[in-house]
């Protein structure tokens, strides 16, 4: 199906709510739950899309951030080409109007105090829909006709609690209904009613969807009900799709192992029907502390390598296996264990030296690499000294004009879809062009159409500064032209704040890391910190590497010609400090880096969030 | 051998409008190490009648006939004398019952018609009598409710019959520690100090799979499918006979849920207990029954193995509650959903309660309540048209 007929996308969105603690955690980090992390799909035109998974997978937070009732901490939501996060004003009252909702509850979504009449009446009143008072009572007829409440009559001077909880629902349906929305999100709305009320509903949206090609989102955990009505599905866990294809298709060749394990145990209403149970490790972890890589991966039955493994899983495992016992190598030499990220820090016993100690290590690891994809996962052990640390700071850097406008292009160019026939500024913006510092908006129609586009770059660009571009600030200068219908953005000169540019070096410097720069020493560096406007840098291995990597840092970070990042104007000093009060001598167990599996295109639409399908990859379970 | 026989049970509460129907004339029995499982959608009775078992029906129920046999060979005797000597006099009073039985069986073995199938009826009913005793006899006051702290019922609660309860969310007190309360129903019911309470317990915790150091924990450390797990443990912890879950996965994930039925079904066969399983989700009694009672505004509709009740469905009822179902790996057909919706149970419908929502009813149907039909040995349907319309009901397996 082409992009066009896309109703919504979105793209990288997510939600994170901040975590109420006590006082007592004062100045302590703010710990957030990541209800929504990263979701991406599409919903077309007159499909409905089933979003299933277990309860606190977000699937309830994604129907809400599309509705607008959160506001996303990142990512976009694009309403027919256009990026609801900008919507304001009489226009959101008309995303209101076209994006309607039916809820989980009849019992509670309803005002026990107005009629159905009235009830269905409010948002043909709130939105100026119909003429006369006659036309919009025709409209609540036809709507409760529609829902399945015929002859409408009957129910039209009826409160809620004269009806059973089947039609209170359809009365739900109804309200969303009459406005004639464009798309329709359900959440979880026959969860509340009886088994033999439930087909009845269903059968109704299906219908609806069928007279009047209104597109659901229709968010369940039943996946029997989800695979009833879905025509597509996307399968959520912990806070991101891992899963999305034609419903059969994710039904009968599921291809993410979490999606097998979810359908083999759903109950089958067949005695004889005998499923294989897939059973996958523990419990779904917080969604205040993701795991590393695949969120998936500590339950997964199929976790291999590149995964993501981290040191709290070594920790575990070195526990399963009895090293840590006081007669085994490990649990002699060591003393303490401090999992952080990748790195697993061994405090180490007296007695024992730490070159025995990474000999131990390494013995049990390399033993093991074939049998444990944890073993596999193991980049490097060494030594590490714990007192040093090479600290870079950054400063505000000056970003040039031209930059600048080019900037602000290349991010107009990717949110908005004004070529789209249904975005607001179709046919307002024609083209787009960029000349040294200035970017040019050529405009179509007649000279209102000017207007609209000046107050739609200033909401824009304002939107933007605000939320993590502060350097727009020197897009500051708006100016029509009437003469040739164009509105010209001039950018000034403008400054990137130190904890931006101290971005930009951290990004810098594993980049270097990932391409092998750094030689022997990239499998030493510890993954790089930052703090505010400082980087923090180090290395495990011998007294010699520190000051080896601190001057290839130096050289790279300050280094002229190739540096086409302008890296050296965001770095303003290099140190290699000694941190007091630290243990000098501890071993390190540092795990290759892992990213998070992004959708895999497996084809014919069917997308997989799982390494095992990442394109020349070999792995030995295909 | 039939553990636990319920006999035309009626109880009704009372509220202002009246009287609520709740469960009017409900009969089955459970053998021993039998799961039975008792579908219906909710308000059809199938709580209150599991609650009449375990005698904790809430203040305004009323038992208003019907008797719960519940066999018991250890204490049947010490029971029974008690029992005996309450009703020497009443025709209800077990005696007197038996005596009427062996002359109506002398009679029948005198006129030659020893295998009549009242007689078999009759031989049944002699023996539950003989071998067991009636729950309600023991604790029914004379308005029909139920003393709760009878010493008898109290004696058989837990030890005997104990039950699993809904929304193991909210059953455990959040103010003491899980373990705490289990060796609390130990010590209660068994004269063993803490100690060897406390280690049954972790025991108990260890046998549901959950690791025994988590026994100090409060309701609120564990995850939903945890305390479920903890609940059955609770359950457990007395060794019953019989133990009744109400909706012992509702409201956990699908996972959870699929691992909590692995984990009762093991237990079940393990320890050989008889199981009631109360659920509104056809699919959960298709995984763990061998028996199913499919309940609708108060009554059985249909009861038999759980094969024959969902491949020769037998009353239109079981087959729109089947047919309304969607499947996750049959063909996607489209969902037949019954019209209307259930009954008040204030004033129910006369005759069968199902005849306004079904498609095949006729006047005689509003008129005389059906008596079951047997089908097929085993399966009986309560509809007048039960043979008739078998054979059009019968889903194609």
């Amino acid at each position: 199906m082409s992009d066009a007929a896309s109703i919504i996308k979105v793209r990288n969105l997510k939600k994170f709510f901040e975590l109420k603690k006590g006082f007592l955690s004062f100045g302590k980090d703010i710990v957030y739950v990541k209800a929504v992390d990263g979701v991406d799909f599409d919903m077309r035109s007159g499909e409905i899309l089933g979003l299933v998974g277990e309860s606190g997978c977000g699937k309830t937070t994604v129907g809400r951030l599309l509705t607008r009732l959160e506001d996303p901490t990142d990512g976009l939501v694009f309403f027919l080409g256009r990026d609801i996060a900008l919507i304001e004003g009489q226009d959101l009252k008309v995303f209101r109007r076209n994006i309607q909702m039916v809820f989980q509850d009849p019992y509670e979504s309803l005002n026990p105090r107005t009629t159905v009449t009235q009830t269905i009446m409010e948002p043909l009143l709130n939105h100026n829909i119909g003429e006369s008072q006659e036309e919009r009572m025709e409209m609540v007829v036809q709507a409760l006709e529609d829902a399945g409440l015929a002859p409408a009559k009957e129910y039209l001077n009826r409160f809620p609690h004269e009806l059973s909880g089947g039609q209170r629902q359809r009365v739900s349906i109804a309200r969303a209904l009459a406005v004639k929305p464009r798309v329709i999100v359900a959440d979880e709305p026959v969860s509340m009613l009886d088994v033999s009320i439930r087909a009845g509903v269903l059968n109704l949206m299906l219908d609806l969807r069928d007279k009047y090609g209104i597109p659901y989102l229709f968010i369940t955990h039943d996946i029997a009900v989800a695979r009833y009505i879905s025509d597509r599905l996307a399968v959520m866990y912990l806070g991101r799709v891992v899963e999305m294809a034609e419903t059969d298709s994710v039904i009968f060749e599921p291809k993410h192992p979490y999606t097998q394990a979810l359908l083999s145990a759903v109950p089958i209403p067949d005695p004889d029907a005998k499923h294989g149970r897939i059973d996958i490790k523990g419990e779904v972890p917080s969604a205040a502390d993701i795991p590393y890589g695949c969120r998936f991966r500590p339950r997964c039955p199929k976790a291999f390598r590149e995964c993501g493994w981290e040191a709290m899983d070594m920790v575990n495992w070195l526990e399963e296996n009895g090293h840590l016992k006081e007669d085994a190598a490990i649990g002699r030499a060591v003393s303490a264990m401090h999992p952080d990220g990748l790195v697993l820090r061994f405090d180490l016993n007296e007695g024992t030296t730490p070159v025995e100690a990474v000999n131990t290590i390494r013995d049990l690891v390399d033993k093991g690499r074939k049998g444990h994809p944890l073993l596999d996962a193991v980049d490097s052990v060494d030594t590490l000294l714990t007192d040093r640390v090479i600290e870079i700071r950054s400063k505000p850097a000056r970003i040039s004009s031209e930059n600048l406008a080019s900037e602000l292009f290349d991010l107009l160019e990717s949110t908005v879809g004004y070529r789209e026939p249904d975005h607001p500024m179709h046919g307002i913006i024609a083209g787009m062009s960029l000349d040294g510092n200035r970017l040019i908006l050529s405009v179509g129609g007649g000279s209102s159409n000017l207007k609209l586009a000046q107050a739609f770059l200033e909401d824009y660009i304002r939107h933007h500064r605000r939320k993590n571009r502060p350097e727009l600030k020197g897009a500051k200068r708006i100016s029509p032209n009437e003469s040739d219908m164009t509105v010209t953005v001039t950018c000034s000169d403008s400054r990137e704040p130190s904890a931006k540019t101290a971005e930009d070096v951290s990004e810098y410097i594993e980049n270097r890391i990932a391409a092998d720069d750094l030689g022997d020493l990239a499998g030493l560096v510890l993954p790089v910190e930052k703090r505010r406007s400082r980087v923090r840098v180090r290395i495990m291995g011998p007294e010699e590497n520190w000051s080896m990597l601190s001057d290839m840092l130096t050289r790279f970070l300050t280094g002229g010609g190739e540096d086409e990042d302008n890296i050296a104007e965001r770095v303003s000093k290099i140190s290699l400090k000694t941190v007091k009060g630290s243990q000098k001598n501890a071993v390190a167990v540092k795990f290759i880096r892992a990213e998070e599996p992004p959708l895999f295109d497996v084809g014919s639409g069917h997308q997989v969030a799982c390494f095992l399908f990442r394109e020349g990859d070999v792995h030995p379970d295909l | 051998m039939v553990l636990l026989e319920v006999e035309d049970l009626k109880v009704h509460f009372e509220i202002q409008d009246g009287w609520v129907k709740a469960v009017d004339g409900v009969s089955f029995s459970i053998d021993s190490g039998e799961t039975m499982g008792l579908v219906g959608e909710s308000g059809c009775g199938k709580t209150t009648a599991a609650y009449a078992i375990t005698q904790l029906l809430p203040p305004n129920g009323r038992i208003k006939g019907g008797r719960i046999f519940f066999r018991e060979p250890d204490r049947v005797a010490a029971f029974r004398k008690e029992y005996d000597w309450k009703l020497k006099d009443s025709a209800k009073g077990r005696r007197n019952e038996i005596s009427r039985i062996k002359s109506k069986l002398d009679e029948l073995n005198r006129s030659g018609r020893k295998s009549a199938p009242e007689a078999d009826e009759m031989r049944d009913r002699l023996a539950a009598l003989t071998y067991s005793f009636d729950l309600l006899a023991l604790s029914t006051r004379k308005d029909g409710s139920l003393d709760d702290y009878n010493e008898d019922i109290r004696k058989i609660r837990w030890t005997q019959i104990s039950m699993i309860f809904q929304g193991a969310m909210n059953a455990f007190n959040p103010v003491f520690r899980v373990g705490d309360q289990i060796i609390e129903a130990i010590t209660l019911h068994e004269d063993v100090d803490e100690n060897v309470a406390r280690e049954r317990a972790k025991e108990l915790f260890e046998f549901v799979g959950i690791a025994p150091d988590r026994i100090d924990n409060y309701p609120h450390e564990f995850s939903g499918g945890m305390k479920q797990r903890a609940m059955i443990a609770l359950a457990l912890a007395l060794n019953p006979s019989f133990v009744i879950a109400d909706e012992p996965t509702t409201a956990l994930d699908v996972i959870t849920q699929d691992r909590i039925l692995a984990e009762i079904k093991r237990l079940q066969e393990q320890l050989k207990m008889a199981m009631m399983i109360i659920t509104h989700d056809v699919s959960v009694v298709a995984e763990v029954s061998d028996k199913i009672g499919v309940m609708y505004a108060g009554l059985i509709m249909e009861i038999g193995q759980t094969s024959q009740v969902f491949k020769n469905t037998a009353h239109p009822y079981t087959a729109g509650l089947l047919g309304s179902f969607p499947s996750v790996k049959g063909e996607r057909r489209r969902l037949v959903s019954i019209p209307g919706f259930p009954p008040d149970l204030v004033s129910p419908p006369s005759g069968c309660p199902f005849h306004p929502r079904c498609q095949y009813a006729q006047s005689k149907c509003q008129e005389e309540r059906p008596e079951g039909v047997a089908v097929e040995p085993g399966h009986i349907s309560y509809c007048h048209f039960a043979e008739e319309l078998w054979e059009k009901l019968r889903r194609t397996a």
